[in-house]
């Protein structure tokens, strides 16, 4: 395997990411490991760098189309960046076999929460500090709509972001899963703006963990180069060519391959 | 707050800054490409380097490719904490007192963890 098979995996990552609405991380860490056989913390740091390039290049789009509730994802992010120094001091104490159990468990936990569609609930009353700090606005629905979203439970949320940021340090993801399931669920937001606020602060949570891995010396060039410009470009392509593929098979062709990527890193956690 | 302003200019910022540190790793992965050689089988086994230590490999072996790439990574790492720093002059700007103290909390962890990551 060379460095142009990395950098074309990547762009696959990239590209289905951007059109499924996930961070490259959950791809990338099982290729990584099984495909290249890389070592998980190789493979951790460098799905970190993968995961900024993924929400740094799908954000700016998110904000310029005012999908972004910047002022929220600026309190949310407080749990997250919390949550990745946490993280990345929890990891130091993980060894390859553990590390390799939990991301199994991840992806098959992600494999489940896909194949469940919940309906999503919109808030119709605020938290106080929504209202103190203005943290609700207007988001245009489906048919075309100006309608005005609340935004609740801020203080669990902010919990269930420190959680995320934990995860996103030890795992090398972007967490983006558990963040828009808790502002999709727990804080009632439409769908849309929970996925481009999470979009947004992917990039800050993976930044605090990715640093330190970068100043650790564990993100090596040779490997985070060519898949963070694998992603960047698979990310470019995707939004363009949404409307030509069709996002359900690509569901269904991704959660096949979250379910036996889960299994093989479980099987391959229990041998080490 | 100024929305207009605060929108454009961050998104202007994300896709800029995305720009630049591609374009840097596209540089460096081109200076170091070869088709026949595979870079990965040191990475089989997890061998803890400092930062230093790996830059004076690359600097010692003139792995310039490495460097340059290692150059478009930190510049990507730094785009979010440089995008929290704009936020929170935005904030100050607006006399935003609370959202202002959430971005100096932000960009005081991830200084931290910046820090944990060389002390470890």
């Amino acid at each position: 395997m060379t460095s142009i098979s990395l950098l074309l995996i990547s762009m696959l990552a990239g590209f289905l990411g951007s059109l499924l609405g996930l961070g490259g991380g959950i791809i990338i860490v099982p290729a990584l490991t099984i495909l290249f056989k890389i070592d998980i913390h190789y493979a951790i740091a460098c799905s970190l760098v993968s995961v900024i390039a993924t929400s740094v290049g799908s954000s700016g789009a998110y904000v310029k189309n005012r999908l972004t509730n910047i002022r929220l994802a600026v309190i949310l992010e407080i749990g997250t960046v919390s949550g990745a120094i946490c993280g990345f001091l929890i990891s130091s104490w993980l060894n390859a076999k553990w590390l390799t159990l939990l991301f199994a468990s991840f992806l098959l936990f992600t494999f489940v929460s896909m194949l469940r569609k919940k309906q999503s609930i919109i808030a119709t009353k605020s938290h106080p500090w929504a209202e103190k700090l203005n943290l609700n606005s207007t988001h245009t629905t489906d048919s075309q709509i100006n309608s005005q979203y609340h935004v609740s439970q801020i203080p669990l949320g902010i919990f269930i972001m420190y959680i995320a940021g934990i995860l996103s340090a030890i795992l090398g993801i972007g967490s983006g899963i558990f963040k828009v399931l808790a502002m999709d669920h727990v804080m009632k937001l439409p769908f849309k703006i929970s996925s481009a606020t999470s979009s947004f602060m992917i990039g800050v949570t993976a930044s605090a963990s990715a640093g330190a891995y970068f100043f650790r010396g564990d993100i090596r060039p040779e490997l985070a180069g060519p898949v963070a410009l694998g992603i960047l470009v698979g990310s470019l392509i995707g939004p363009k060519l949404i409307s030509k593929f069709p996002t359900s098979i690509l569901k269904k062709l991704f959660m096949l391959i979250l379910l036996l990527a889960g299994i093989q890193m479980f099987m391959r956690g229990l041998r080490l | 707050m100024n929305k207009q302003f605060n929108h454009k200019f961050l998104a202007a910022f994300l896709t800029l800054g995305s720009f630049i540190s591609g374009s840097i790793l596209l540089v460096g992965f081109f200076l170091g490409f070869d088709l026949n050689s595979d870079p990965f089988i040191f990475f089989e086994s997890y061998d803890p380097l400092t930062l230093m230590d790996l830059v004076n490999v690359y600097l010692r072996t003139k792995n310039y490719s490495s460097l340059v790439m290692m150059s478009g990574i930190l510049l990507l790492i730094l785009l979010p904490f440089f995008r929290v720093f704009i936020l929170l002059f935005q904030f100050l700007f607006n006399k935003e007192y609370i959202l202002s103290l959430s971005c100096l909390f932000i960009g005081i962890c991830i200084l931290i963890s910046f820090y944990l990551g060389l002390g470890h």
